[in-house]
């Protein structure tokens, strides 16, 4: 793993973070899910928005980065 | 059955046969055949792994687990985005840097070819396979509640098509085949979402609270729209539905082939950003209005139940019953169509990986040793094609009726504790040996197998035991820590043995 980049890496780690929020919230903490956040949105449904922008914000700051390092 | 549907099934049939028709004379070589000769750009090949990727359970299954089990769906749903994050961040510029046809390619660069090549082989038929039959037997059912055809004449026609697709078309034709049915599936999924917001005139608020409403009226074991606990899942089973899902689907022979028919790992890099972009929005538009809203106008509406009080047809069609109340017959009908569409994507991804580990890896590789012709191999890969279309059809008929989510659950589980593992470690671990991945692939493929025997889905379900010997239905986590403990465990013993 040592050949993966610094960003790479931080990705990867936020990315399974919000993935193991949801899968541990699910059984663990069902009631905070549900709670209400503002204007119904429950910290769930922010848990699966974020499970679902974010990687796709990662992955395009990504590739962005990638050709900026190869011009 | 509705005139609009059935125009719109035989113009998707029309239009992917003359795909594969102008493919087909486009292909010569074994490279043309596996993967398009390379020549596929990286938002083209980005498409057709959204396409590859999204089965009728993506459009069909998850809008109906939502209706039945509500917020526990996100699971299904997130795992998507996650397993395509490691397609990107971890695995993209290997597969180019090391791969030519197949995954297989890169794990005999360190280990030993021939044990290797077959056991890869058989992993990722079975894996192949099993998924294949679940998406025939899907298949069968939806045509036949779609359009009135009988569930053995549904279950051969998809199979005809399949067969015809891979083995006159071969990739080419397979990945144009993809790249329509994912734009009909955004096109279609989009302007489901705006219908439904149209209907409740644009007010997503008032979505939620009728769907609140009927939701607690309807006797579900959780009253709350936003409660988890739907699918009754503990720590373990959580853990382990999510990890099976997500390595499930990134050791996928059909998805990790993909990544060899673009030129370069820039091409590859794009591919996993476009599909992932492409699959994280169907989701949130399924998670956040297309199930809500089947809640809210399908749930207690008796013009959609059958005479036991279930939806119409099974649960799997309450996207489609949406679609007839926001859109009407015409909109039902285009929705009808891509489902179909979406079907034929997926199977002709699944034969055509089925194919090569059989030609590229079992043929060309063991049986010749590299000698093979190229027409050769890939006149073996058109006969396995068609050997691969009649055991589906046996396979389709013979578990008609099953449930086969469990059976998706199963054929990812596999991938999840054989092929994800044997690639990892082969990518990034340079003390992997031939026979730490020979004795850690057996037991990652016959882990699942029998864990799966033993569970409720079988052992109760079908077996009819009253307890299950194995007390989870998810056996993924534990076959891939069985898998990766032997695969490193005995790669580090055979190390010092060499060593010494």
């Amino acid at each position: 793993m040592g050949e993966l980049s610094s960003f790479a890496k931080m990705a990867l780690a936020v990315c399974f973070a919000l993935f193991l929020a949801l899968l541990l919230g699910i059984p663990l903490f069902p009631g905070w899910m549900a709670e209400s956040v503002f204007a119904g949105i429950t910290w769930g449904h922010l848990i699966m928005i974020g499970v679902h922008v974010i990687p796709v914000g990662l992955a395009w700051s990504y590739i962005l980065k990638r050709e900026d390092e190869a011009a | 059955m509705s005139v609009v549907a059935v125009s719109c099934f035989v113009i998707v049939i029309l239009v992917t046969l003359i795909i594969t028709y102008f493919a087909a004379r486009q292909t010569q070589s074994a490279a043309d055949f596996y993967v398009a000769g390379g020549r596929i750009t990286g938002t083209q090949n980005g498409l057709a792994i959204a396409g590859d990727f999204m089965s009728a359970a993506t459009l069909l299954g998850t809008t109906a687990m939502i209706f039945t089990s509500g917020y526990d769906t996100a699971i299904y749903l997130a795992s998507a985005p996650i397993a395509f994050t490691i397609f990107l961040f971890l695995m993209t510029d290997k597969l180019r840097e090391m791969g030519h046809f197949t995954f297989v390619d890169i794990l005999v660069i360190k280990l030993d070819e021939r044990p290797i090549r077959i056991l890869a082989a058989i992993t990722a038929l079975v894996s192949a396979l099993m998924y294949l039959m679940v998406q025939v037997v899907g298949a069968g059912a939806l045509i036949q509640i779609l359009f009135n055809i009988d569930y053995t004449f549904a279950v051969i026609l998809v199979s005809v098509l399949m067969v015809t697709y891979v083995s006159v078309g071969g990739m080419l034709a397979t990945t144009w085949v993809q790249i329509t049915k994912a734009i009909l599936l955004l096109g279609g999924i989009t302007l489901l979402g705006l219908l439904t917001l149209a209907h409740f005139d644009f007010d997503f608020g008032a979505i939620y609270v009728l769907a609140q409403e009927k939701n607690a009226l309807s006797g579900n074991a959780v009253d709350n729209l936003m409660l988890p606990g739907g699918l009754d899942l503990d720590t373990w089973a959580s853990l382990s539905l999510g990890f099976g899902l997500v390595f499930g689907l990134v050791g996928s022979p059909h998805l990790l082939m993909r990544f060899f028919t673009v030129p370069d790992a820039k091409a590859a890099r794009t591919s996993a950003a476009v599909a992932m972009t492409a699959v994280a929005y169907v989701g949130l538009v399924i998670f956040f209005i297309v199930g809500v809203a089947a809640i809210a106008l399908l749930k207690l509406e008796p013009s959609f139940l059958d005479e036991t009080g279930q939806i119409a047809g099974g649960t799997n069609m309450v996207a489609v019953h949406l679609a007839r109340v926001v859109g009407g017959d015409i909109f039902y009908g285009i929705m009808s169509a891509v489902a179909f569409a979406t079907i034929l994507a997926v199977v002709a991804g699944l034969t055509l990986a089925s194919a090569s580990a059989v030609s590229h890896d079992l043929y060309a590789s063991v049986i010749k040793k590299g000698q093979a012709t190229e027409q050769d191999e890939v006149r073996v890969s058109r006969i396995t094609t068609v050997v691969v279309g009649i055991i589906v059809i046996f396979l389709g008929l013979a578990f008609e009726g099953q449930n086969v989510a469990y059976l998706v659950s199963l054929a990812l589980a596999v991938a999840a504790s054989t092929n994800f593992p044997l690639l990892i470690l082969a990518m990034y671990w340079s003390g992997f040996r031939t026979s730490g991945a020979i004795a850690g692939g057996i037991v990652g493929l016959f882990t699942t197998i029998v864990l799966m025997i033993l569970g409720p889905a079988v052992w109760v379900g079908i077996l009819g035991y009253s307890e299950p010997v194995f007390d989870s239905a998810y056996p993924a986590l534990y076959a891939m820590i069985a898998a990766f403990s032997v695969m490193i465990g005995v790669s580090i013993l055979s190390g010092r043995n060499s060593a010494a």
